[in-house]
């Protein structure tokens, strides 16, 4: 019986979230692009609070992006199957998908040189982060596909 | 019932208790402030959607409200998302990973009093869905963008 409640705690605890080693659902990463400063596969946490510029914090440093040198948001996903899950807790989870969610942002920057960082996104930052660049940049963002808007707009 | 089986069945009712991702979900008739670039209102505030004033959306929550002039509004986008019931899954049974359990989203573009575009995504219960987004519709005179043909079919039903 101990084992069983043992079980059971840790059957949930591998559901939560913070125990998978994918990106937390509130997190961001850099995954790269032209900013010389970061490294490919930073993780930290992105936001949009400030009036004039983007800010994406990192263990160590800041990054930040004026909305006014801001000249293109595009917005795609990645989808792939739960395959790690069907093998270490049940097969049924080979029914659902796994997402995954990418912001590039184009800018210029303080030398006037055009720039591109790709962002990877938390599945409970999408929809509020694309919301509010749109707000903040006057621009629209650019959907990779019709799949990519629902996604988009559904998170 | 041995002291077993009842050290497993309390385990069981605090494991229900206390799983967010079993009754993380929004009251019926409630909203949730979940972001944007409304100053000074905290991400994932809850409250409540009132739709009776007739110039102005008011979701109000404990501290106090938040205020949208339909005539300021210049966008409206409704979208779903749907997950697995995991919680459920994992405490009674793996059957509900077939189901799915939805959660609407109403995104605001609006301009505020200093004439600046900010943005507000608005988490919506279930009952609130339809008469919100009417009500939006008809004092703003704009249409809602629908994510796709599921939201709006969902939304009519609502």
């Amino acid at each position: 019986m101990k084992k069983l409640i043992l079980s059971l705690f840790c059957v949930i605890f591998l559901f939560e979230s913070s125990a998978w080693a994918g990106l937390g659902s509130d997190k961001t990463m850099y995954m790269g692009g032209t900013v010389s400063s970061l490294k490919d596969g930073t993780e930290g946490s992105s936001s949009y609070k400030d009036e004039k510029v983007f800010t994406f914090t990192y263990e160590g440093g800041k990054f930040e992006v004026p909305y006014d040198q801001i000249n293109d948001l595009e917005y795609g996903q990645k989808a792939g199957r739960r395959v790690g899950v069907a093998i270490a807790v049940t097969w049924m989870a080979l029914f659902s998908k796994k997402r995954r969610h990418f912001l590039t942002i184009g800018y210029k920057d303080a030398n006037d040189k055009q720039q591109a960082a790709v962002f990877e996104l938390g599945k409970n930052i999408v929809r509020v982060t694309l919301a509010s660049l749109e707000a903040r940049t006057g621009r629209k963002i650019d959907y990779e596909d019709d799949e990519a808007r629902k996604g988009g707009r559904g998170n | 019932m041995t002291l077993m089986k009842k050290r497993f069945v309390f385990c069981v009712v605090i494991v229900l208790l206390l799983s967010s991702a079993l009754w993380a979900g929004l009251g019926s008739h409630d909203a949730i402030y979940v972001g944007g670039t409304v100053p000074d209102l905290k991400e994932k505030t809850e409250g409540k959607p009132v739709l009776t004033d007739d110039k102005a959306f008011v979701f109000k929550y404990k501290d106090g409200s938040l205020t949208i002039p339909y005539a300021q509004v210049d966008s409206l986008e409704y979208g779903q998302k749907a997950g697995r019931r995991v919680g459920l899954a994992v405490v009674v049974s793996p059957l509900f990973l077939l189901s799915h359990k939805r959660r609407h989203f109403l995104t605001v573009g609006y301009t505020d009093e200093n004439k600046k575009q900010q943005a507000a995504v608005i988490e919506l219960g279930k009952d609130v869905i339809h008469p919100t987004l009417t009500v939006f519709e008809t004092k703003s005179g704009k249409k809602v963008e629908y994510q796709d043909d599921e939201a709006r079919k969902s939304a009519a039903e609502k």
